[in-house]
């Protein structure tokens, strides 16, 4: 009986709150588990080091990943195709891209390309996009602190994680 | 203000963002502000409309025509 | 019918707080848009693109805090039935509709000049796509009931099935690789923004802030009229009934 009057402490709002709580913790791990399960899919792009690890078969469509060489870039004498090597600093993966290159493309940048390898493991991009970072400050400031020798300080765009 | 407006080429992006956003903010402020005037004047109107009745006074009517 | 008391006296309360946030609202956002289109800097990579994002960054902001103020009504509304609770959702919705719709547009004119792209579907721009449509149909299902307090409760389990989309946004960019790029502003070791550039930043998500509160408050304040004119069409219809000749109002 003493139990019963404890029971009734619980009222019908306060058993509400905690079913309620209980639902949104189930449905949090089940949130979880679904999104731990298509963790590969969810990924935007692969790392050269990716690539080197386990290279998707000539043919088959991914996104690459990486920051541009610098002194990479080549143009080819068509005029329209560019050459230029992707890295992430362990790994490095050569590009081939004939089209339009987006405004902040450069040597240095943070690239995404989708593409496909050929047989020769040569990447050939359909499309280039540019990644930035997160980091924002005015040309003023970018180059007092690239003056003042701290290469690091100012990061360098498109840092890939 | 040439340059102002070309916003270094790529004013037609910029100034698209700046014109949607204050068009949309606008316009649901607009649409929120008015709905809740006209709503609360006709709630108003309609409640100085309606002769004060108290529930049981209607009764003996509606109860003739209702089996 | 004892309630009644209660929203009467929030819109009492909503009276006096709307002179002041309408002024601050207009105000803060002629501030922000000197600041942001006149007297800030440049960015050294991304150039005068970097505007957009005083408006992109509040607008996303904007998008994420409106969902939780729907959700907490939605948990207040299954849980303590709370009638006000189900009205704050129902208005808060349409503005959260509202910044989430610009956040995806005043980033879709961002991505183009600078990534290259309008719309790629990487993990971020794909999870505000989704608080975009959630937005929706919480709207939608509102819409659909004829009952309100079974409209209320459908409507609120569905903000809380929604809630798990707000981490899913907030990480996405860390959990995942991504074509966007990490948080900048709400991060653990500080924004990664030029002092030059935060005033227009701040001042931007303070007047979208206010004008949330303006517009949410009008909003509320039309959802009462509008209960209170069905309770009065209800109680003017309910005797005439018994003479159908008679006109419906």
């Amino acid at each position: 009986m003493t139990a019963l009057r404890g029971q009734k402490a619980w009222t019908r709002k306060r058993r509400r709150f905690w079913l309620t709580v209980l639902a949104l913790l189930t449905l949090a791990l089940a949130a979880f588990l679904i999104f731990r399960a298509l963790d590969e899919q969810l990924l935007y792009f692969r790392l050269p080091s990716d690539v080197a690890d386990e290279a998707p078969e000539p043919g088959r469509a991914f996104r690459l990943g990486g920051l541009v060489e610098t002194e990479s870039l080549v143009r080819l004498p068509d005029g329209m195709s560019v050459r230029f090597s992707v890295s992430d600093g362990e790994n490095a993966l050569m590009v081939h891209y004939t089209g339009i290159l987006p405004d902040l493309f450069r040597e240095g940048q943070g690239i995404i390309a989708d593409g496909r390898l050929d047989e020769n493991g040569l990447f050939i991009a359909d499309r280039v996009l540019a990644k930035h970072d997160e980091t924002y400050m005015p040309k003023e400031v970018y180059d007092a602190i690239k003056e003042r020798g701290h290469p690091d300080g100012a990061t360098p765009s498109g840092k890939t994680p | 203000m040439n340059d102002f407006l070309s916003m270094g080429g790529y004013g037609a992006y910029i100034w698209a963002c700046y014109g949607l956003v204050l068009i949309v903010l606008l316009g649901l402020g607009i649409v929120s502000w008015r709905t809740q005037k006209t709503r609360s004047h006709r709630a108003d109107a309609l409640k100085a409309a309606q002769p004060r009745r108290r529930p049981g006074a209607t009764l003996g009517t509606s109860s003739k025509v209702q089996p | 019918m004892h309630w009644f008391a209660n929203p009467a006296r929030f819109i009492r309360l909503a009276d006096k707080i709307l002179p002041l946030t309408l002024p601050l609202t207009v105000g803060l956002l002629a501030v922000g848009l000197y600041l942001a289109l006149v007297a800030s800097p440049a960015d050294y990579q991304q150039g005068d693109t970097v505007r957009i994002m005083y408006i992109h960054v509040p607008s996303a902001y904007m998008a994420l805090f409106c969902y939780m103020i729907v959700a907490a009504a939605g948990f207040s509304t299954l849980v303590w039935r709370h009638p006000l609770a189900d009205v704050a959702g129902k208005a808060a919705a349409p503005i959260g509709l509202a910044f989430t719709g610009l956040a995806l547009v005043t980033g879709s004119l961002w991505g183009k000049p600078m990534w290259g792209a309008w719309w790629v579907w990487d993990a971020r721009l794909t999870s505000v796509l989704v608080l975009f449509f959630l937005y929706l149909g919480y709207m939608a299902i509102w819409g659909a009931f004829e009952d309100r307090s079974k409209a209320a409760r459908a409507a609120a389990i569905l903000a809380l099935v929604g809630v798990i989309n707000i981490p899913i946004i907030k990480f996405s960019v860390d959990w995942w690789t991504t074509l966007h790029q990490p948080a900048s502003l709400f991060r653990a070791d500080g924004p990664s923004i030029d002092p030059s550039m935060r005033p227009p930043l701040y001042v931007m998500l303070a007047a979208f802030q206010f004008y949330f509160f303006t517009v949410f408050l009008w909003r509320i304040k039309g959802e009462l009229a509008a209960i209170r004119l069905n309770a009065l069409r209800y109680a003017g219809e309910a005797p005439r009934s018994a003479s159908p000749k008679e006109e419906q109002p």
